[in-house]
């Protein structure tokens, strides 16, 4: 029997040991889990879920340091992805730089784990949670700090991106895993060389933070922060902290959390203020979801709606896209019935809630629909409007499983900076579209980006969408190009019809486009296809 | 045994060709899971439950394949990882943005997990240390998210079909290797301080 190090208290016998079960694995070791349960007499014999409970549950001192490590590790994951999205606003290099950090800082703890004293361990668990809290705290203004540090020092262009990135990275990765990850190698020393089951318990710890993980989500992101930080406490207390380190971490915890709200808000005004010049007046609504962090800002005397920190309502060039996405189309076709892909703010429901016969309204967030509904009313009238639906799913599956068709589908999906936006703009995505919509319906997107400047991302979309719609005209508007698509059955609108019908207010500055105009704009440029939908994230 | 006769009969510190064996594996490892993420991605749902799902499965096969004592699985759950990945694939193909796949694809990627799960007691008998088992195969694990993340967007219908074969590759060819100066069954060995 080793002598514990991981533990205060010597780790109880483990009989169960894989080491000593027989061939069979799994099922034996159930079997002979089953036996004692049996013998006491019990009135009925224990169910598979019980045993395999009962298999995969920490006994030892240890295997608690474990199960709890690799909770923690898992509940890390989900919100530290979820800060560093928000404060890199580039949601696949927050991914990637995230995920480096993360295994990184795993890498880091296994190869000191046998040169650290476990004392050290718990003497640095609590520099290390303050540390973590402070860095989730402060990760959003910081990294625009950096920016503007790497500026002063004349990294221009994308470099005081990349230097800011590198130095948060490098912080993820210390401040991350890296210490829960000295558990695991240590355990098995002190376990008896135990893999299999010192490891099992790791991953019995990472299943139930995973399980817990959507329930505690749904309820706030404090009860995540709080899950993580009791279980941070609780290794703690394993590791042989004393009662006073326990305590005040237990009292700093509770402040972070009691606090956090304000914090957060805090913390975001200041990096709204310096990203986009606001006034930040209040921030009335925050949420974390599986997608985004959902923020409703007051700035300079309006209501401004942005996911993971990026602007997605507010200012003029918002309502220009609403009325060009959507009422320009509605207007041309009488009463359609309406699929909009992507919600937001909801002000293209506004604007042809009256037009409309029907609009059923698709987002993968619903919680970016409740704040929506809520803060933007003014603007998308949801509360005077009868005509529409609300479905929360992906996109892609609604097309795939939508009933019927539309005369007027909307694309009010953000701009391609992740993998999963992305691929609403590829030549599957639009085939899916265009096969939900009627014989003479019309697909409306906007470019997103000037189409006649350096960069090829408009240019890319437009090749995409020409590709797949038989029929198309759009409407240039200062740089932005707006396009209208649909099958064989579509009338292309006349130049001069089209630009008949704009109202006066928009008329001044917009040039209608036909077919051959698209087709000689983006003249060379390759399609999006799921292949390429890097050239997007990272143009 | 002491520790001059562990090494002399082929266990190893971290180098030698378990070390990159344990690479390998984690590079794969990453592309495998990784490419069950974008499959789910591409052909069922972006849906965060996917995700959870996916994830769930693959914990729950590694925690069946840590605990399968018999080295033979590990070897026969080498060519049905593999092969289960492009079940997965072809079933998603037949029956795209469908949820009812998914317990099917679920099933999959258990079977998948599992051979990460055996990996681990597979090779530990071949390290003095296990944190160098671990180590070496984390660092496989983060090449292999590097691969991912990059391939999965610049070439993703490649990624897709062609990731998961070869990343099997250098792991069936080290494995092959190091068969041939394998041990006789060794518990891993408490850690010297």
């Amino acid at each position: 029997m080793p002598k514990t190090e991981l533990c205060e208290t010597p780790p109880i016998p483990t009989t169960d040991s894989l080491e000593s079960a027989p061939e069979g694995g799994v099922s034996g070791l159930l079997h002979r889990r089953a036996e004692p349960e049996a013998g006491k007499g019990s009135a009925r014999a224990p169910s598979l879920w019980r045993a395999v409970v009962g298999a995969f549950a920490p006994r030892a001192c240890h295997e608690r340091c474990l199960f709890l490590a690799g909770a923690c590790l898992t509940l890390v994951n989900f919100f530290m992805v979820q800060h560093a999205t928000v404060a890199f606003r580039r949601a696949e290099m927050a991914v990637i730089a995230f995920s480096l950090a993360y295994f990184l800082g795993v890498s880091a703890g296994y190869l000191v784990s046998d040169r650290v004293k476990p004392s050290w361990v718990v003497r640095a668990l609590p520099w290390f949670l303050v540390g973590q809290l402070g860095l989730l705290l402060a990760m959003q203004p910081l990294h625009e700090v950096l920016r503007g540090q790497f500026r002063f020092l004349g990294w221009a262009g994308k470099a005081d991106d990349f230097g800011a990135g590198v130095l948060l990275f490098l912080l993820m990765a210390g401040l991350g895993t890296s210490i829960f990850a000295t558990v695991l190698p240590r355990a098995i020393t002190s376990g008896g060389g135990d893999l299999a089951r010192c490891y099992s318990v790791e991953v019995a710890g990472s299943l139930t933070g995973l399980v817990l993980m959507p329930f505690l989500a749904a309820i706030s992101h404090q009860a995540v922060l709080g899950a993580y930080l009791l279980g941070a406490i609780g290794l703690l207390a394993l590791l042989g902290a004393g009662r006073g380190v326990r305590w005040i971490m237990a009292m700093v915890a509770v402040a972070f959390l009691v606090a956090y709200p304000s914090l957060d808000r805090a913390a975001a005004s200041e990096t709204y203020r310096r990203v986009y010049g606001w006034k930040v007046e209040d921030i009335p609504f925050t949420r974390f979801t599986p997608y985004h962090k959902i923020e409703v800002v007051r700035a300079n005397g309006e209501p401004r709606l942005l996911l993971n920190g990026l602007r997605q309502f507010g200012g003029d060039p918002r309502r220009t896209y609403s009325y060009f996405v959507s009422e320009v189309p509605a207007r041309l076709m009488g009463a359609p019935r309406v699929a909009l892909l992507g919600c937001g703010s909801m002000a293209t429901v506004g604007r042809i809630g009256d037009i409309a016969e029907s609009i059923r309204i698709v987002d993968l967030d619903a919680e970016v629909f409740a704040a929506a509904r809520h803060y933007f009313r003014r603007e998308n009238r949801l509360g005077e409007l009868t005509n529409w639906t609300f479905e929360e799913d992906d996109a892609k599956h609604w097309l795939a499983n939508a009933q019927g068709t539309f005369d007027l589908i909307l694309h009010d999906i953000p701009p391609a900076h992740s993998r999963q936006v992305a691929l609403t703009y590829t030549d599957e995505f639009f085939r899916l579209v265009k096969a939900r919509l009627a014989p003479r319906g019309v697909f409306s997107i906007s470019c997103l980006d000037p189409v006649t400047g350096k960069s090829e991302y408009g240019r890319r979309m437009l090749a995409t969408l020409t590709s797949v719609f038989d029929r198309y005209y759009a409407i240039e508007r200062r740089g932005s190009l707006f396009f209208y698509g649909g099958g064989l059955g579509l009338r292309e609108v006349p130049p001069s019809e089209l630009l008949r019908r704009l109202d006066p207010e928009w008329r001044d500055g917009s040039r209608p486009l036909t077919r051959e105009q698209i087709q000689t704009l983006c003249a060379g440029s390759r399609p999006i296809t799921i292949s390429n939908v890097g050239d997007l994230i990272y143009e | 045994m002491s520790d001059s006769e562990a090494t002399s009969m082929g266990r190893e510190q971290g180098q030698g060709a378990v070390a990159w064996l344990a690479a390998a594996m984690g590079v794969w490892l990453a592309l495998l899971q990784f490419a069950y993420f974008f499959l789910l991605e591409v052909r069922l749902s972006s849906r965060a439950t996917s995700f959870f799902v996916a994830l769930f499965f693959w914990l729950a096969g590694f925690l069946v394949g840590l605990n399968v004592r018999s080295p033979r699985v590990f070897v026969l759950l080498l060519p049905a990882s593999l092969g289960a990945y492009y079940v997965a694939r072809q079933v998603l193909g037949l029956f795209p943005y469908r949820l009812g796949i998914l317990p099917v694809v679920g099933v999959c990627i258990a079977v998948s997990g599992a051979l990460a799960g055996a990996f681990f007691p597979y090779l530990a008998r071949r390290f003095l240390a296990v944190k160098w088992l671990l180590f070496h195969e984390n660092n496989g694990f983060v090449v292999g998210l590097l691969l991912t993340l990059f391939g999965s967007v610049f070439a993703g219908r490649f990624f897709l079909d062609w990731a998961p074969v070869l990343g099997a590759v250098p792991v069936l060819a080290l494995a092959w290797n190091s068969r041939e100066r394998s041990l006789p069954a060794l518990a891993c060995q408490p850690m010297r301080h």
